[in-house]
């Protein structure tokens, strides 16, 4: 864990311990509509970093992670509601069932790489949408409701310690060796092959623990809002998410968590002014790919901590 | 000593392009060969086929007896056969240290999610690239190597997992004389003192003929001479082969 | 047994033809994109909806007829083409694919919501400009269908045509394959981009405006339809074009004859089941290039 004490060591803190005492005062300082919202961007955040993981490792753009999102809500919406399962319970069902189903997407998704890749989890992923909006029992288009698990404020709080958990889990990843060696497959598969990574194996695990990530938020979403439906598992939210990674700076720890949060605050505040106001996001993605590529948070990285940078596992 | 490397009747086509075709090979342990032959003459299509890299046609491939026709490369590399390319493959964007340390890394037990880094391969990761001469350079990006110093690092990152054989792809292409002269010298000390069977494929005579113990001479994907330095040089097949009339 | 056949099956199976051909142009026009210009145009679909909405604007203001309409249609997209493929994908070539699919992306998007702007968002019904059903015993098929199949071999031959038997088409084949040896040659790549867009944008839109009578229209119908070649693609194997084209006249069969006896729910997963059994038994889709190791 050399990588971990190194970055434990005390500036390093103290650059985390800034935001996270921002995020923990937020309930205190904004009107309760805009907790909501962060929270909201907290959980797209959380599909956002398996987006990542997958992306900045692997080099493999998944546009379907909302699947797990989704089917993570879904899940925890019937335990609840027809097994009677516990809030926690639910959880870990939620999860396990996205493991199972990161395998089974990964097992054939995996064997290309690159926009292929994005567009075999795309179609997944809006299968999953699809059967979701056809079937009945789970309430089709219109989805199903349930009673909240959390009031505002104990909500927001929850998904926080998620998105922190789910850092951890990030870096405890990235820093170790298998994260490593999946740095080595993302960046020259056939040497990562030839000097003896089983590199199928290797996309697959990775694919799998990615789901992790968008599992949780989509369990905390589905019991935060009280209600599920298809959408959750769209291509809206999957590409939502990969484009939240591509602002924030994929390759970061962060840059999804920012990403996010700057995304569903944008949107919100173009869309109170106008009806239309998804033109402009749609042009405003188009613009900033032409003439930004990197996303901002080189910007910010250069403004706000330009040591960061050397850091292996890259926060 | 015995024979750690055969092919029978090796064969791999392309379209209706026969690359290497019903070829024999036999390299002893311990030995140096090099395959020679013309461009196009089908060696990178041998070493491929006898990586995993491509499945053939027809014939086998035996390493130490064991049939190893087709099976996948990283299966091939664990049985401990390294190779480099042609067209210097190393990870780029990465240090010279963690190319070695990655590749020695792939001996590992399981994956090593929630385990640290083992010590014992960052100090061994340290005397390969002492032993490429490229320890002092071993915070640098990989990219910002010369070519002559990222050809050193691919043979490193080759000797990283202890090969038994060792499958260099034209070694020396693009080095000055001095880095020829180095890349000559880590190759025989390799097969010298750590045993290592070493086949490669060369272009350069000089090269072939001062360190080979055997060579084998390709064209057009067939064998057509096999022997001492001395006697291929004088093959007058050989000669036809390289320089026509 | 026979009567069924006629009355129901066959009908369907027209159909299939019909919606396999529909998507078949936009997903070859994907297809034929990416060959040359490596780009994933994510607002192909868009441009199939766009085609439709101009050239039943222009049919309802301007123009005397539905068969000048699509013509029209067709010319408008092949030139609103050149513009996306000058101001977005030439830019881009070069970067990351990654980058250049979410361009798209954007655009798409913004072509959508503005098509809910200038239009409406709510879906629209056009009759068809051929009235009428033929009989046959108990087969009953509208008239306007059957041109439609007509009008879809016809296009088809000329596609076909055109790539294999003319000078240019195998200038474009030729840069599917090998764009920088072409180069070298002496061909204007850019410029065969440039058409290539185009030509694939307007074949989007005749897709789009033959299918106005059969299917109501709605901006969504863009987001629909990429869908659809996706899963073509994926099915009849990236960069293949007869691949794809096979892929796209297999899916509609299965769609339309599916819907016979399936529900939609269940046609969702037989689809989702017809795709994860191709990719296992054969990643490399219907025609596609092997896959390393393979």
């Amino acid at each position: 864990m050399g990588e971990i004490s190194k970055l434990l060591s005390l500036p390093r803190v103290f650059s985390y311990l800034v935001p996270i005492a921002a995020a923990l005062g937020v309930p205190y300082l904004m009107p309760t509509y805009y907790v909501s919202l962060l929270a909201d961007a907290f959980a797209l955040a959380l599909v956002a970093m398996g987006v990542n993981l997958m992306l900045a490792y692997a080099e493999l753009p998944s546009f379907g992670h909302a699947a797990f999102y989704g089917v993570a809500a879904y899940v925890v919406a019937m335990a609840f509601m027809w097994l009677k399962m516990p809030v926690w319970a639910c959880f870990v069902l939620a999860v396990i069932v996205s493991l199972g189903l990161g395998l089974a997407i990964g097992s054939f998704s995996i064997k290309r790489r690159g926009i292929y890749f994005a567009i075999i989890t795309l179609v997944s992923g809006e299968v999953i949408h699809r059967i979701f909006w056809y079937t009945r029992a789970v309430g089709g288009s219109d989805g199903m409701s349930f009673p909240r698990w959390f009031e505002l404020r104990p909500g927001y709080y929850f998904v926080l310690a998620l998105v922190l958990v789910a850092c951890l889990l990030f870096l405890v990843i990235g820093s170790s060796p298998f994260g490593k060696a999946l740095r080595a497959i993302g960046e020259n598969e056939v040497r990562a092959r030839f000097v003896g990574y089983n590199v199928e194996l290797y996309k697959r695990i990775a694919f799998v623990l990615s789901s992790i990530f968008p599992a949780l938020g989509g369990a905390f979403i589905a019991g935060y809002r009280g209600f599920v439906n298809p959408y959750l598992a769209s291509v809206h939210i999957s590409s939502e998410a990969v484009i939240a990674t591509l602002i924030g700076g994929s390759g970061t720890l962060i840059g999804p968590i920012l990403g996010s949060i700057f995304l569903v605050f944008l949107m919100d505040i173009v869309s109170s002014y106008w009806v239309g106001y998804l033109t402009i996001i749609g042009m405003a993605i188009v613009l900033v790919i032409l003439f930004m590529p990197q996303g901002t948070i080189p910007l910010t990285r250069a403004l706000v901590s330009p040591r960061l940078r050397k850091s292996k596992v890259k926060l | 000593m015995g024979t750690i490397l055969a092919t029978r009747g090796l064969t791999k086509n392309f379209g209706g392009l026969s690359a290497v075709s019903d070829f024999d090979l036999s390299v002893e342990q311990g030995e140096i060969r090099a395959i020679i032959g013309p461009n196009g003459a089908g060696k990178t299509t041998l070493f491929n086929c006898m990586t995993g890299f491509y499945r053939p046609d027809a014939g086998k491939v035996l390493f130490k007896g064991v049939d190893i026709t087709g099976l996948p490369p990283h299966r091939i590399s664990k049985m401990n056969i390294s190779r480099t390319f042609q067209l210097t493959n190393i990870f780029l964007r990465s240090t010279v240290y963690e190319n070695i340390r990655v590749a020695r890394q792939s001996r590992m037990k399981g994956f090593g999610l929630f385990s640290t880094s083992v010590p014992a391969y960052e100090e061994e990761a340290a005397n390969i690239l002492r032993k490429i001469g490229l320890y002092d350079r071993k915070d640098e990006l990989a990219c910002n190597l010369s070519h002559g110093e990222q050809r050193h690092l691919e043979i490193g990152i080759a000797l990283a997992t202890s090969p038994e054989l060792l499958m260099l792809d034209e070694p020396t292409a693009g080095m000055n004389p001095t880095e020829v002269k180095e890349t000559v010298n880590t190759i025989r000390e390799v097969a010298k003192t750590l045993g290592v069977t070493v086949l490669l494929i060369e272009h350069d005579m000089r090269v072939v003929m001062d360190i080979s113990d055997m060579i084998t001479v390709m064209h057009l994907g067939k064998k057509i001479a096999e022997g001492k330095p001395e006697e291929v040089r004088k093959n007058a097949e050989v000669v036809r082969v390289y320089f026509g009339g | 047994m026979l009567e069924y056949v006629l009355r129901v099956i066959l009908p369907s199976f027209f159909d299939g033809l019909i919606l396999g051909a529909s998507f078949g142009l936009v997903a070859l026009g994907l297809s034929i994109i990416f060959g040359i210009t490596g780009v994933i145009n994510f607002s192909h679909g868009d441009l199939f909806m766009l085609g439709s909405y101009i050239g039943l604007t222009l049919l309802w203001s301007i123009l005397p007829n539905f068969w000048i309409s699509i013509i029209v249609a067709a010319l408008v997209l092949g030139a609103i083409g050149i513009m996306i493929e000058r101001l977005i994908c030439r830019p881009l070539y070069g970067k990351a694919p990654l980058l250049i699919f979410v361009a798209t992306f954007g655009l798409a998007l913004f072509l959508r919501e503005a098509a809910k702007l200038i239009w409406s968002p709510n879906p629209i019904s056009v009759d068809a400009p051929l009235i009428g059903h033929m009989s046959f015993g108990v087969f009953y098929y509208p008239i306007y269908r059957l041109a439609i199949l007509i009008i879809f071999s016809i296009v088809y031959a000329s596609v076909w045509f055109f790539f294999n038997k003319t000078k240019y088409g195998a200038i474009v084949r030729a840069a599917t394959e090998n764009s920088q040896m072409l180069a070298c040659l002496g061909v204007n790549v850019s410029r065969v981009r440039m058409f290539t867009f185009s030509l694939a944008s307007a074949l989007a839109a005749v897709g789009g405006m033959i299918m106005l009578p059969i299917a109501s229209l709605s901006p969504e119908a863009g987001a629909l339809v990429i869908l659809w070649c996706f899963y073509i693609i994926v099915l009849g194997g990236m960069g293949s074009i007869g691949g794809t084209v096979l892929a796209a006249f297999v899916i509609g069969e299965i769609f339309t004859l599916g819907s016979v006896w399936l529900e939609p729910r269940e046609m969702e997963i037989l689809g989702f089941l017809i795709l994860i059994t191709v990719l296992i038994v054969r990643p490399r889709g219907f025609f596609g290039k092997p896959l390393l190791l393979e």
